[in-house]
């Protein structure tokens, strides 16, 4: 099964850019920052324009903007994938109690979901982050408290499809507990479209924690792509490469993680697996 | 060959798949196949053969990957293969029509029944505004029997019953008076009572449009109902092909001998009967001829060379030894292994009592919201003593699958009071750590596994929940009740997913699944229904050993009298959620009392062609009533043609007419 679903990723056009262009990221955070150096050592020339001997030029306080680039290619997705994990967390385990129990504690849970749903999500962010003042922890939890109710709605969907299969039946006739039925029997069944949902929720997190970064209210401790924005702002005539190289960054990682989203829409499909019954 | 000119004739035809890993395969090949014009040909053999690939391939419908290899299709004069798409589809538009097994994923859910038809005969679908139009498709609802043209016109196809859908499908298919009509697997996921007026519906069109029809099916039984000329095909080829009464009276090809034997006929003494074996992956055909694994007259010859078709008697037959004598593949059903298990001697077994049992449901929805009830069962009571199968038997929407959840426990009666052995299975199941009565089979053993689990997990489940077994023993115990259902070697399959097992291997682990609990009774809720007719006799087989051998009491839901008749040893035929008619099997069939059972017992297709034509079925008329508003009186008397004044306002009661066989009807006073 997994070894058919690699197979398949690799058959859809979407999924392979998509995936090749997430991973060069990743490297890029991961083993970025040991080759370039300190994102924060200051050079001798201020505002050299790309060249041989800095690729992507210096800020004007003469940091290499590579090294800046790829500290801040580690805080993105630090924050991306954290936010969407426990955003994820957070959205399967309300949604599979919603959509198993049903009755009162569903219609609480989804009030609920809708109450954070009709909030205007990026200036509640903003007031939050203004209030308790910026750390990347609690970027990430505002993130992910936002974007849950989208995963819960997923779940509780699914679940409600999944609970009256004759193989759940089959598992409480065969004793299940409540946990083993919602979690050994249902859930497994219902997550293929929250990890199609998370992968577009990675590129959402990055783009609204780039955009808290460019109206400065990132965490000023950490190199980020929306505070590299931020800090290039006044020096747009100066160095256009100072705010070129980390939009480029912003726009083809969440490029990346839309294709790679809409590549397993595709490859997880019960459709597409239909003629294997 | 008679004047009249051959509607369509196949030569040679092939279907190619790409093959994993490059390349393609052919996985259909050979097909010849000649359809004139009044005539219906059926195409029959078990599913996995090429049926509908095959007649999808005839006029371009093959799903994407597939193509359609080479041969000649000609239709009408005109040969097909050459013509480019737009030209292929005005003349298909025009004289072909097609039916599918499943209405429901080829109707637009969100178009109107009279949209749909009037978008088939004139390619719109604003029919309200146009009366001539509307006029049409009304009339064309009337001929193929729809009661209330009115109503289904403005109906959308969730708010009709299946065979309600599948007319409108067919109405669809014949708007334009199609010279030739495809219809594949039409019945197969109707009850028995719908198919029969769906077989009656395709004999008039046969005989008021005299068009050519292709009939795909998996049922013998229909065939003989049906076709003037029949192809069996295995693995995607054509093994045999000839006359109807030919086919039956003296079949060649041992694979026709084996699937007219493998029938389930009503009544009668003769032995259910199985052809052993899997049909092969199409993608991976065996060597030779497709069909020697399975076969028991197999020579070195057939492994190693593919026989050719050879005429015979107006059609051909495909293999190295021919004739009606020759050994069957199809084998009686026995089960050595399970008569080795020992009854279990620690627990005696107790049987079901079921007392005045009724049970509703909310209908969600209305346009207010309101609070509708439907009345699911209502007042049923019927006692199973241990070792014996009972069937319940109706139409669908009867409250027989309600019965059956009701009695393993998964829902709880509004009234009335099930015992097994003194205890209330839902009480049992609700309690932490309590070992359920009884078991369930379920219908679809695609729905009933667990897709993401491996075979090992659900026969592990019950083990250890249930604390059958310590933890290092489940494996032996799994593999053991793999063994006792046939699946052997047992540790081929445990480490297996569903979805890489055939319909009738799921069926077992099921079935071994729900004996892994050690129950005293064993819900069979349509078990074969969803499976070839090769295949059923096996289940059929182990259900009947397992009350035999180890005493259990088994409640049989079903709507086929032929299966109820061959296994079963009382009946209780139920209607829109009550008991008519119970009995011991034998009387009930041959004496069924309530104008109902007799109309159940009448769309039991026969399996000779001569006796189909003769005799007059008595078909159902109209649809069962909606289960929110009941009829007042007897339920059924709407529909009957016995109905008198009485019925319209009392209940009947229950009368003793024989030893054992009790009805509720008026025409026993």
């Amino acid at each position: 099964m997994r070894a058919r679903t690699g197979l398949r990723l690799t058959q859809s056009h979407a999924a392979t850019m998509g995936l090749t262009v997430v991973v060069v990221v990743a490297l890029a955070g991961i083993v970025g920052p040991w080759l370039t150096g300190s994102p924060s050592a200051m050079g001798s020339r201020t505002f050299c324009p790309p060249g041989l001997e800095c690729l992507f030029g210096t800020d004007d306080l003469g940091r290499d903007m590579l090294a800046r680039v790829a500290n801040g290619a580690r805080v993105s997705l630090l924050v991306g994938v954290a936010a969407a994990a426990v955003s994820a967390v957070l959205g399967v385990v309300i949604g599979s109690l919603a959509g198993f129990t049903g009755g009162k504690i569903d219609e609480f849970f989804m009030r609920v979901a809708e109450a954070f749903q009709i909030v205007p999500q990026f200036f509640l962010a903003i007031l939050v982050v203004a209030l308790f003042g910026a750390s990347l922890t609690k970027i990430v939890l505002v993130i992910a408290i936002l974007s849950w109710p989208s995963t819960a709605r997923i779940i509780r969907a699914e679940f409600l499809k999944l609970r009256d299969q004759d193989f759940v039946a089959a598992a409480r006739l065969a004793g299940a507990s409540r946990r083993a039925l919602i979690f050994s029997e249902i859930l497994p069944n219902a997550l293929p479209p929250v990890i199609v949902n998370a992968s577009l929720q990675i590129a959402a997190a990055i783009l609204t924690e780039a955009s808290l970064s460019f109206l400065g209210l990132g965490d000023p401790d950490k190199v980020s792509w929306g505070q590299l924005l931020y800090l290039a702002q006044p020096f747009l005539n100066q160095g256009w490469w100072m705010a070129v190289f980390p939009g480029v960054a912003i726009l083809v990682t969440t490029l990346g993680f839309n294709l790679l989203g809409d590549g397993l829409n595709d490859i997880l499909d019960p459709r597409h697996g239909a003629h294997e019954r | 060959m008679s004047a009249v000119p051959t509607l369509l004739s196949v030569r040679d035809l092939g279907v190619e798949f790409p093959r994993e890993g490059g390349g393609r395969i052919r996985t259909v090949e050979g097909v010849d196949l000649d359809v004139n014009a009044g005539e219906i040909v059926c195409l029959v053999g078990e599913s996995g053969c090429g049926k509908s690939v095959t007649v999808r391939s005839l006029f371009g419908l093959l799903p994407p990957p597939g193509r359609q290899g080479d041969g000649s299709i000609t239709f009408d004069g005109t040969e097909l293969t050459t013509l480019d798409g737009p030209a292929l589809r005005a003349l298909c538009g025009k004289s072909v029509g097609y039916v599918f097994q499943d209405p429901m994923t080829y109707l637009n859910p969100l178009l109107t029944a009279g949209a749909q038809v009037a978008e088939a005969a004139v390619g719109h679908t604003k029919f309200a505004r146009d009366p001539a139009l509307t006029a049409r498709v009304t009339d064309l609802f009337r001929e193929l029997g729809i009661g209330d043209p009115q109503r289904v016109l403005h109906s959308y196809p969730h708010q009709l019953s299946g065979g309600m859908r599948q007319r409108v499908m067919i109405a669809m298919a014949v708007a334009r008076r199609p010279r030739l009509l495809i219809l594949d697997e039409p019945t197969t996921a109707l009850d028995v009572t719908v198919q029969a007026q769906i077989i009656d519906l395709i004999r008039s069109i046969r005989r008021h449009t005299g068009s050519g029809m292709i009939f795909v099916t998996h049922d013998f039984g229909l065939v003989a109902e049906l076709a003037d000329h029949v192809c069996v095909m295995y693995a995607g080829q054509m093994v045999e092909y000839g006359r109807v009464e030919r086919i039956f009276a003296d079949p060649q090809h041992p694979y026709t001998r084996g699937l007219i034997e493998c029938v389930i006929p009503l009544g009668g003494e003769a032995a259910l009967r199985t052809i052993g074996g899997e049909v092969p992956d199409l993608g991976d055909p065996p060597s030779g001829c497709r069909f020697h694994p399975r076969c028991p007259r197999a020579t070195e010859r057939c492994r190693i060379e593919m026989p050719p078709p050879e005429p015979r008697a107006e059609g051909f037959v495909r293999c190295w030894h021919p004739g009606a004598l020759g050994g069957s593949p199809a084998t009686a059903v026995s089960d050595p292994a399970l008569q080795r298990a020992a009854p279990r001697a620690d627990q005696e077994q107790a049987g079901v009592s079921v007392s005045a049992v009724r049970k509703t449901f909310p209908v969600r929805g209305g346009a207010f919201g309101g609070h509708a009830r439907v009345q699911a069962v209502n007042d049923v009571s019927l006692d199973i003593a241990r070792g014996e199968i009972f069937a319940l038997v109706g139409e669908s929407g009867s409250g027989k699958s309600t019965l059956g959840r009701l009695v393993v426990g998964l829902n709880e009666p509004d009234a009335g009071r099930i015992t097994i052995g003194g205890h209330e299975p839902a009480r049992r199941l609700a309690t932490p750590g309590g070992r359920p009565l009884a078991q369930m089979v379920f219908q679809d053993p695609y729905s009933s596994l667990n897709p993401r689990k491996r075979i090992r997990h659900a026969l592990a489940q019950p083990l250890l929940n249930h604390r059958i077994c310590a933890a290092t023993e489940t494996e032996a115990r799994s593999s053991h009740l793999l063994e006792l259902m046939g699946l052997t070697p047992p540790a081929d399959f445990l480490d297996r997913f569903p979805h890489e097992l055939s319909g009738g291997q799921r069926q077992r682990v099921v079935l071994a699944r729900a004996l892994a609990a050690e129950p005293q009774v064993l819900v069979a809720d349509e078990p074969v229904s969803s499976l070839d007719m090769s295949t059923r006799a096996q289940i059929l087989g182990l259900l009947q050993a397992l009350r035999r051998e180890m005493g259990l009491a088994v409640l049989l839901i079903t709507h086929d009298l032929a299966i109820v008749s061959k296994v079963a040893d009382r009946v209780g035929v139920m209607y829109l959620g009550r008991l008519f008619e119970i009995g011991p099997v034998a009387s009930v069939i041959a004496e069924p009392l309530h104008p109902y059972t007799r109309m159940l017992v009448s769309a039991v297709p026969l399996t000779d062609p001569g006796a189909a034509r003769a005799r007059i079925p008595i078909l159902m008329v109209g649809e069962p009533p909606s289960p929110v508003n009941l009829p007042t009186g007897c339920y059924f008397h709407p529909r009957c043609p016995h109905a008198m004044a009485v019925c319209a306002t009392t209940e009947p009661r229950w009368r003793e007419v024989a030893p054992g066989h009790q009805v509720a009807c008026h025409l026993y006073p």
